[in-house]
């Protein structure tokens, strides 16, 4: 049997899948793998198997140490990690394996594919050449041959046009086409299990549907065992055979499918399950003054020409209409691209615009600079990337009371001082962590802070852009509660910005869904979601609302 | 003060290298300083009759030297020379002469470098045969002597002051106007931008060695004009780093926030640019150092940079170059503290840099971490 | 491509117009003239020798003048050898320094990227400490210490080669001087293939090769290509470097190059031979950053789409 696999690895696949013959016994088996990095260990003593053909689902947070585990199987940890236990594949050890006989597996019998589908691939090459260079290498195939199986390989990813797309250099694809790439390059040597690392995590809700159901159905066709990471519970629900969760390197429920979702023995997968924030209790008609009021607002941008090449020019929001009042808020949904935070960062006249915005019953598109700074104060904007949007020269305090500095610039230090332990305070921070700086906080302790630099100037208005969208789902929730807390006591008016339809529904009263630039549908929350008008937003809730129960 | 102390703290914690390098440099600076101030020789005294000695401990003059120069001053003076005694430091020598000779041009014996007293103890034949005892200096020259006989321990640590001095001014120079330059170029963005790094190119094309010559040559040689050109020249490299660093920076979430907080472009560039740009350019600051010290070498050691009897390790090093065949000591010991300024800066500005390489982000004061 | 290479070579002429009006101005307006270190000079004789270098025509005349030369290839007479025009000068010089800079450019590059091969693929090992060891000495002794040191060890001490003089090209006459220049330059190339390499090397991509089963030295080889962009881009500043070396190389060696002839106009002000020396070299380095911007954008298609 051992023989007729060998054949049958470096054919290419065709006929009956050979996952069928091989079921039930296990292909891949982790015991006791742990994996550090010096003294601090990040995989604790992982043990579990996967079957021939099985979908298993490695399930966790950012840190649980799930993409760790698998890189030890194909030794791809960097140099300064060490992994001990053993990793058997087929019968043999692969931590103890010589890097000849690894090599004769990787890529061949294991085949990865990666979360960041740009960074992948070599931007220095053609497709075309990096999947041919695969199947050079372990199918044997000449150049020609080799050539002819990549244009199969990539119609089998649902690549369109082929012939032309595999002479195009990575960066000339989008995102989605970059990930079939690489799926492609998986599959080519029809690997007996293929590990999949969050493949649809850098991607559109809308794009990473399809990518999902095409790795669905090709590891059905090929019949070769998945091993499917996902930081998201809810998303490998139907698709996978059995799911191990992980917390903090440590594997903390692992079981089939059936029992994880039915009967999740662990709390902590408990409370990964009702991760989804709960949908916001629809509330009495708008009956506040309007805070906000956008009028055919769009957005140029000139891309500047060079010597030789003319000036173009885009609209990046096309005539945007909305309205925000008191207490209330809205929800912007839409795709990368599409223009929601261009039209966030134009409401608060951070870029040119036409048309008109209404602010607190003042139309602020054509004031001037200084006209503007005193208005800022009652218009803040929170950003996603609670990384990026702190400097990392400041500490806590001073971050916080940068408002204060440009408004009240009379006032004192210490008086400062006072006010960011309250405002620290207000967003459940300890007042004593304001010497420190940024990169001494957690990720949601910084996207606290960042709220609370919002906050500390009293404003009527905030527009958050994507808020929550670099966290963990449990911190996510978090998030969320502070924010309903603080708009019912100051009676905010939040613009919502958010790719994620589960957590706009969460907050959002009113909802607007934008596409290239357009608003195309606005309205009430729940009436978008029960009935939406557009087939584009129900494209988009589908896509959101994938695998997973609504 | 706390944040002197940190600094401190941090320095100890610091890598090995960091460490030798910062010791290093601090020596070479702490001697340059105060070594000539200390030295019992002045950097332009010239010993006539100890033109290229070698480097050593010993006193001098040796024996050899003292009778040479005992012989020199005697045929000078047209006295024929006796007998000569020496004993532990005094020599005791005997002179003829044709005529009666007068005591008072013995005093030339002490003017010499080798002879401090002179003490006629008995003259005979109406003065025309002295005796005289002579006390010999002493003098060391730990580093040996140059080609007009001037000490160079002294010299090359007068030429650290200059170089150390001119490394320093020149990177300031290259600092301010190019963090300036760059934080403006790189925040204000559009046509200005263009504009200004178009002109930086122009300067760029030019290799600075004949900027700073073709300088030199219409304005004169004058010390302070190397501190201009040389700073004139060198900021072209941190003007784009700091640009380039400021329009990364510039689109940051950081400062989009502190923009919707209503803060001006000055508040901006103050508070959130250049923190977070003085990490790149203090590291590139250690590497333009050597730099900028090389290429004051550079040019003091074709002719156009310093001149005497000031000097600099350019200097010493082309003296030494011009008499390697005699005296590899002239060009040995200046380039030595030459090349171990440079190694040590060099070190120190490539750790810096790898710690902004490796983690940007972080940010805790720390003195190589700035 | 083309239309690369043409707005690059289009945004380059200004820059060296540019250049070229900023050393003529400069020229003209310094205090002293060339002819000041004669001193004694008869009123007539001076005013004769002003006529013949067009030195009495206004400004705006000289420097179109100079420039209508300067097209079509001319640089003027030289104002100290009087017998001599500037490219006559140079006709003789300018080979030999490009000759000597490309020699030291080849070494550099083959030395060096092998050291920072060899660096990279042994981080911890001897290699990295191989490189270190060669860029801190390359930095630390600079060429105006060991163009001496070499003339003392091969020259003098061992009778092994010649210290000085060009001896009209021979091979034996070039190998202190190319040695000498590119000692700094290899040192400088060691560092950035390493650093690049290393760099290269822990990207995403190249673990997708690794996980892919390829073959280490395949890794190298890919590695490699994307590795020389950082190298490629630091030649268009080595090439000054270069030029700006063998100022102290040719006089260390007393080599009649380029450096040579601009460090006499520059003693003797010779305004027409140091203005050509510093156009010659600014066109030379532009030149070779407009060839490495091209190349650059040949081996990335990301650049060569713009």
């Amino acid at each position: 049997m051992k023989q007729g696999e060998a054949a049958a690895d470096a054919n290419p696949p065709s006929g009956p899948a050979r996952g069928q013959d091989g079921a039930g016994g296990r292909i891949l088996c982790f015991r006791n793998l742990t994996v550090a990095y010096g003294n601090a260990n990040v995989v604790k003593g992982v043990s579990f198997s996967v079957a021939r053909g099985e979908v298993a689902a490695l399930v966790g947070e950012s840190g649980s140490g799930k993409t760790q585990t698998v890189l030890a199987a194909l030794k791809l940890l960097p140099p300064q990690a060490a992994a001990s236990g053993s990793i058997e594949f087929d019968g043999v050890d692969l931590l103890s394996l010589s890097q000849k006989r690894l090599n004769s597996i990787r890529g061949r019998r294991i085949a990865m594919i990666f979360q960041e589908p740009m960074s992948a691939l070599d931007p220095l090459f053609t497709v075309g050449d990096q999947i041919g260079a695969v199947l050079r290498l372990h199918a044997g195939l000449s150049r020609r041959a080799a050539a002819r199986r990549t244009l199969e390989l990539l119609d089998l990813v649902e690549i369109p046009e082929p012939g032309r797309r595999c002479h195009s250099y990575p960066h000339e694809l989008s995102g989605g086409q970059r990930q079939r790439v690489a799926i492609a390059m998986a599959i080519s040597c029809d690997p007996d299990v293929l590990i999949a690392d969050e493949p649809t995590t850098a991607l559109d809700v809308t794009v990473a549907a399809r990518i999902f159901d095409l790795l669905a159905a090709l590891r059905k066709s090929l019949g070769m065992a998945l091993i499917f990471i996902s930081h998201d519970l809810g998303l490998v629900r139907g698709v996978a055979d059995a799911v191990h969760v992980l917390r903090h390197g440590e594997l903390v429920e692992s079981g089939s499918a059936a029992q994880v979702f039915q009967n999740p023995r662990c709390d902590y997968t408990r409370l990964l399950l009702t991760a989804l924030p709960k949908p916001r209790e629809p509330r009495p008609a708008p009956g506040g003054p309007e805070v906000l009021r956008a009028e055919g607002v769009t957005v140029r941008f000139r891309l500047r020409g060079g010597w030789f090449a003319r000036a173009r020019e885009i609209k990046a929001v096309d005539g945007a209409s909305l309205v925000v009042r008191e207490g209330r808020t809205l929800g912007l949904v839409g795709e990368s691209g599409s223009g929601k935070s261009t039209l966030a960062r134009a409401l608060l006249r951070l870029a040119p615009l036409s048309g008109a915005v209404i602010f607190e019953g003042e139309d602020i598109s054509r004031l001037g600079r200084e006209a503007l700074r005193g208005l800022r104060r009652s218009m803040q904007l929170v950003f996603q990337d609670p990384y990026g949007s702190l400097s990392p020269r400041m500490t806590a305090g001073d971050i916080v009371t940068e408002g204060l500095r440009v408004h009240e610039p009379s006032m004192s230090r210490a008086e400062r001082d006072v006010r960011a332990a309250r405002a620290l305070e207000e967003v459940l921070i300890d007042p004593a962590l304001r010497r420190r700086f940024p990169h001494e906080f957690s990720g949601g302790q910084r996207q606290r802070i960042a709220i609370a630099r919002a906050m500390i100037l009293k404003p009527r208005l905030v527009v958050l852009d994507e808020p929550t969208s670099a966290l963990d789902r449990t911190v996510q929730i978090d998030i969320l509660a502070l924010l309903e807390r603080l708009q019912e006591r100051h009676r905010l008016a939040y613009v919502f910005i958010s790719h994620d339809l589960a957590v706009v529904r969460a907050v959002a009263d009113d909802i607007g869904v934008m596409k290239e630039g357009r608003i195309i549908e606005i309205g009430n929350a729940l009436q978008i979601f029960e009935n939406p008008r557009e087939a584009y937003t129900r494209t988009l809730l589908a896509a959101s609302f994938h695998a997973s129960d609504i | 003060m706390d944040k002197v102390l940190a600094l401190f703290r941090s320095a100890r914690r610091a890598p090995l290298s960091v460490r030798v390098s910062l010791t290093i440099l601090s020596l070479i600076a702490i001697l340059s300083i105060c070594g000539p101030m200390a030295s019992v020789h002045p950097y332009d005294r010239v010993y006539r009759d100890y033109v290229l000695s070698p480097p050593s401990m010993k006193p001098h003059p040796t024996a050899a030297e003292a009778n040479r120069a005992l012989e020199d001053i005697a045929q000078r003076m047209r006295l024929h020379v006796e007998t000569i005694d020496s004993r532990d430091g005094n020599i005791r020598a005997a002179f003829s002469s044709a005529q009666p000779i007068d005591p008072r041009a013995l005093r030339a014996f002490e003017r010499s470098d080798v002879f401090s007293v002179s003490r006629l103890v008995d003259a005979s034949d109406e003065g025309r045969l002295l005796l005289l005892d002579l006390n010999l200096k002493r003098e060391v020259f730990l580093f040996g002597t140059d080609v007009n006989g001037r000490d160079l321990l002294t010299r090359v640590l007068i030429a650290g002051r200059v170089s150390l001095s001119v490394g320093l001014l020149a990177s300031f120079v290259a600092l301010f106007v190019g963090v300036a330059y760059g934080a403006i170029a790189g925040y204000a963005g559009g046509w200005v931008d263009d504009l200004m790094m178009r002109a930086i190119e122009i300067v760029y094309a030019l290799p600075f060695i004949f900027f700073v010559i073709v300088l030199v040559m219409l304005f004169g040689r004058h010390f302070a004009l190397i501190f201009v050109a040389i700073g004139a020249v060198e900021w072209l490299d941190m003007a784009r780093i700091v640009r380039g660093q400021t329009l990364s920076i510039k689109r940051r979430d950081y400062v989009g926030a502190a923009e919707a907080l209503g803060a001006n472009a000055p508040a901006i560039i103050w508070r959130h640019v250049l923190p977070n740009v003085a990490g790149p350019v203090i590291a590139y600051l250690a590497l333009l150092a050597p730099r900028v010290i090389l290429l004051e070498s550079f040019v003091s050691f074709l002719g156009f940079g310093v001149q005497e009897p000031l000097t600099s390790w350019g200097v010493l090093i082309a003296d030494g170059a011009r008499n390697i065949q005699g005296a590899v000591h002239l060009l040995i010991l200046p380039a030595l503290f030459l090349g171990t300024t440079l190694a040590a800066l060099q070190t120190l500005g490539d750790s810096w840099r790898h710690s902004f390489d490796s983690d940007g982000a972080r940010a805790d004061g720390a003195l190589y971490k700035l | 491509m083309l239309r690369l290479a043409l707005s690059r070579a289009a945004a380059a002429a200004p820059v060296l117009f540019i250049i070229v009006l900023l050393t003529f101005l400069l020229m003209r307006l310094a205090p002293g003239g060339p002819f000041d270190a004669e001193r004694t000079l008869d009123p007539q004789i001076e005013a004769n020798l002003r006529r013949i270098y067009r030195l009495d025509l206004p400004l705006t005349q000289q420097f179109w003048l100079y420039l209508v030369h300067l097209v079509q290839g001319d640089f003027g007479p030289s104002f100290h050898w009087r017998d001599f025009s500037v490219n006559e000068l140079l006709a003789k010089a300018l080979p030999i320094s490009m000759r000597l800079g490309a020699e030291a450019m080849i070494i550099a590059l083959t030395v060096g990227s092998a050291l920072g091969i060899a660096g990279a693929s042994s981080p911890r090992g001897i290699g990295a400490r191989l490189v270190d060891g060669v860029a801190l000495f390359g930095l630390a002794i600079p060429p105006l210490v060991v163009a001496p040191l070499l003339q003392l060890g091969f020259g003098l001490g061992l009778h092994a080669l010649p210290v000085g003089g060009w001896n009209g090209g021979a091979w034996r006459n070039q190998v202190l001087p190319a040695m000498t220049l590119a000692l700094p330059l290899t040192a400088a190339v060691a560092r950035l293939t390493q650093a690049a390499l290393s760099d290269v090397l822990s990207m995403p991509h190249i673990r997708t090769l690794r996980g892919f089963g390829f073959p280490s030295w395949r890794i190298y080889a890919h590695a490699l290509r994307s590795a020389l962009l950082p190298v490629l881009s630091y030649l268009g500043l080595a090439a000054a470097n270069i030029l700006t070396g063998s100022i102290i190389i040719e006089t260390i060696f007393g080599i009649p190059g380029m450096g040579r002839y601009f460090i006499d106009g520059a003693l003797g002000r010779d305004y027409t031979l140091v203005m050509a020396t510093v156009i010659i070299v600014a066109a030379l380095v532009l030149l070779f950053n407009l060839l490495v911007d091209l190349t650059y954008a040949w081996l990335d298609p990301r650049v060569r789409d713009g």
